[in-house]
């Protein structure tokens, strides 16, 4: 094995470390505004210089002006949104994963490839119908709105199907033969086996719904069903913006769902990798 | 008269019925669907409050929606062709669109047209019927930071509209007080991607933005007057580098201004207040909007009307409604929590002290003379986005006349699907 030359070495890690910092900076930079007063926050933001990256003055106040209003409400709101999509989410796809990969029906493959389009499909297309459909169940302005149409996801549903193909058919077989119910293999002998998908999948709804801000704007009217998104944005109007109030809103929006990310991170990767080799 | 069991038993109803009257009343309550901007809480809740205290029988549930996707979701809420909601905010220029396709209740039996401006119930209108209460107007006016024009030895320009600055005048102070490459600039539009902002420069030189009926764009916004204009608006950018270039958040131009890397802002009325809150020690001064030397003065107009779905359930209520926010008092109290242009006369003397200011003075000259509001047509969202690309692109480089023939072709094909 060769010796790592010293120089070469180092230039990577410095361009390495360059890179990440220029990536990193707008985040950086996003953070450290939502501690600076409101006079300061673009004072140093034209040209750049040490004052744009270090604040002369720092404060709370725009975090206690936003935990003052009912950004805490809307925090909420998208935690519970989110937790409770992931958490039916994780059994109805993995359900219907399970179904398109063990078993035969009719009309298996036209469905599939309805499950696939589905997830192709601009979610501006099916807007209208979607909101009449809602209106049509009495759900507007209701938790049910927010969370139900997001529970099934034909892409985590692609993610299932791609990882219980991948079990062989015999393990099955064998269960069957042993006297196990279709139910009980699903529950006892795939679901555990997927740690990794259902990592992936949970990530992916958590943050589909953590981000969603047009959806939740049409199907909800009341202030207390808004969510963090929606916060956000109502610090920007057409002729003013509380910058201040919009980054420590925005900042705590980052920081809240990059925990979700971070702990499951490891498994994230591995399913993306192999989920591609099935 | 002898009173039978009958009587009494009829009369002990009657009585028992006109008691439980007020009951039933207060039962009766209605509820309205609001949707609203999203401006901040203290700016709006009063106004709402004052309603419902003058009503105590209706009841608003009031939603207030960011900028950023409100027209977005108002269209989805409304081509659901419901009830919902019962009012909802209508930015003045989007009349048409929406009297067109249904979703605004015809109000001329609401609305006393001499109460307010001429221009406020033409932008209010369609086809010769008001569709959109008129419940605030804008103005643009020349901000200028009287520091950064000591410091470079310029006599500012004044307050008097009869002495205005023409473009020209702009240009050469912009090139004596900016500095591009401090990141210090002489002059910016507040909205500099905006037709509502910029096409005032083309009407200045007599140009005309949209055919008569609303539908032809070719002709008109790539006519002599707007290319000559919107040349001198890329100057700004290309050549003389006295504009920032790429801010076309609207929120960001103010800010460059109040911190004093801008010397004039070409700006609403509602700047004003940015600048009073936020930047307390900045010391500028107010002039009326320039006009091309060889052209004539003209301002935008037009801002935040409210409608009514048609097909709401409750029409005395929203009746109700319309009425009392078009009231001088609550008219003038939304004046003072947001001073938009008031687009009521009677608001203009209620408040004849707040208005003795050079800003003030200026926005009543400009509001009766020279402003336009823009094209009436039921395309204005594809008129409005189309151009504003454009506009982007201009700031940019590029020839000038191509790029609005370019865009006025793809106007024509766009709003041609409102013809008939």
């Amino acid at each position: 094995m060769n010796r790592p030359r010293p120089l070469p070495t180092l230039l990577r890690y410095a361009t390495m470390s360059l890179i990440a910092a220029i990536l990193l900076t707008p985040i950086y930079w996003l953070i450290i505004s939502s501690f600076r007063p409101a006079d300061e926050i673009f004072r140093f933001a034209g040209t750049f210089s040490l004052e744009t990256l270090v604040p002369r003055r720092l404060t709370l106040d725009n975090y206690a002006q936003i935990f003052a209003s009912s950004f805490p409400r809307s925090l909420f709101n998208s935690l519970f949104v989110a937790a409770a999509t992931v958490a039916l989410g994780v059994f109805v796809n993995s359900m219907a994963g399970f179904a398109f990969a063990v078993f035969d029906f009719p009309l298996k493959t036209p469905l599939f490839i309805a499950v696939l389009l589905s997830f192709m499909m601009p979610f501006e297309t099916i807007v209208i119908p979607l909101y009449t459909l809602m209106r049509t169940l009495n759900w507007t302005d209701t938790y049910a709105a927010l969370i139900l149409p997001e529970v099934a996801g034909g892409l985590i549903i692609f993610l299932f199907r791609q990882f219980f193909a991948g079990i062989p058919k015999e393990i099955y077989e064998a269960a069957r033969i042993d006297g196990a119910s279709w139910w009980q293999i699903y529950l006892r002998m795939t679901l555990p086996l997927s740690g990794p998908t259902i990592a992936t999948a949970s990530l992916m709804m958590f943050i589909h719904q953590w981000d969603a801000f047009f959806w939740p704007l049409v199907a909800t009217s009341s202030a207390d069903l808004a969510v963090v998104q929606v916060a956000i944005a109502r610090n920007m109007t057409l002729e003013q913006a509380n910058w201040g109030a919009l980054f420590a809103s925005a900042s705590t929006a980052v920081l809240v769902a990059a925990v979700p990310f971070f702990l499951l991170q490891r498994y994230y990767v591995r399913t993306v990798v192999s989920g591609g080799d099935k | 008269m002898s009173f039978t069991r009958r009587t009494v038993l009829k009369s002990g109803a009657a009585a028992g019925a006109a008691l439980a009257m007020p009951a039933i009343a207060r039962a009766q309550q209605t509820n309205l669907k609001v949707v609203w901007m999203g401006w901040p809480d203290n700016q709006v809740l009063p106004l709402f409050a004052e309603f419902e205290k003058r009503n105590p029988s209706i009841k608003l549930a009031v939603e207030r929606m960011p900028f950023s996707q409100i027209f977005q979701a108002l269209e989805v809420r409304l081509n659901a062709r419901s009830g919902d909601p019962d009012i909802f905010i209508v930015d003045s220029p989007l009349t048409a669109s929406y009297a067109a396709r249904g979703h605004l209740m015809e109000l001329d039996s609401l609305i006393d047209k001499s109460r307010f401006a001429p221009s406020a119930i033409e932008a209010a209108s369609f086809q010769g019927k008001i569709y959109s209460a008129p419940f605030g107007s804008s103005m643009q006016v020349l901000y200028y930071n009287k520091g950064m024009f000591r410091a470079a030895g310029i006599e500012p320009p004044s307050a008097d509209p009869a002495k205005r600055w023409t473009w020209e005048q702009v240009l050469e102070a912009g090139r004596k007080l900016a500095r591009p490459a401090d990141n210090i600039w002489g002059f910016s539009f507040e909205q500099q991607e905006r037709p509502y902002q910029l096409l005032p420069l083309g009407q200045s030189l007599g140009g005309v933005a949209l055919s008569p009926d609303g539908l032809k764009a070719t002709g008109f916004i790539d006519g002599p007057a707007f290319v000559e204009a919107f040349g001198f608006m890329q100057k700004l950018y290309t050549e003389a580098k006295i504009s920032p270039p790429g801010q076309f958040d609207t929120a960001l131009t103010p800010e460059l201004f109040g911190s004093g890397k801008c010397a004039m802002l070409l700006g609403g009325t509602f700047v004003a207040d940015t600048f009073f809150n936020k930047f307390p020690n900045l010391e500028f001064g107010v002039a009326p909007h320039p006009y091309f030397a060889k052209g004539k003065p003209v301002t935008p107009t037009g801002a935040w009307h409210f409608g009514v779905n048609p097909r709401t359930t409750q029409k005395a209520a929203v009746n109700q409604f319309v009425t009392d926010m078009l009231s001088d008092d609550i008219n003038a109290l939304w004046f003072k929590l947001r001073p938009y242009v008031p687009t009521l006369n009677a608001v203009w003397t209620k408040e004849a002290k707040t208005f003795d200011t050079d800003m003030w003075r200026i926005v009543k000259h400009e509001s009766q003379i020279t402003a336009v509001p823009r094209p009436a047509t039921p395309g204005f969202r594809e008129y409005e986005d189309i151009l504003r690309v454009t506009l982007r692109d201009l700031q940019a480089g590029g020839d000038v006349k191509a790029a609005l023939s370019a865009a006025a072709q793809k106007i024509d094909r766009e709003i041609a699907k409102y013809k008939g």
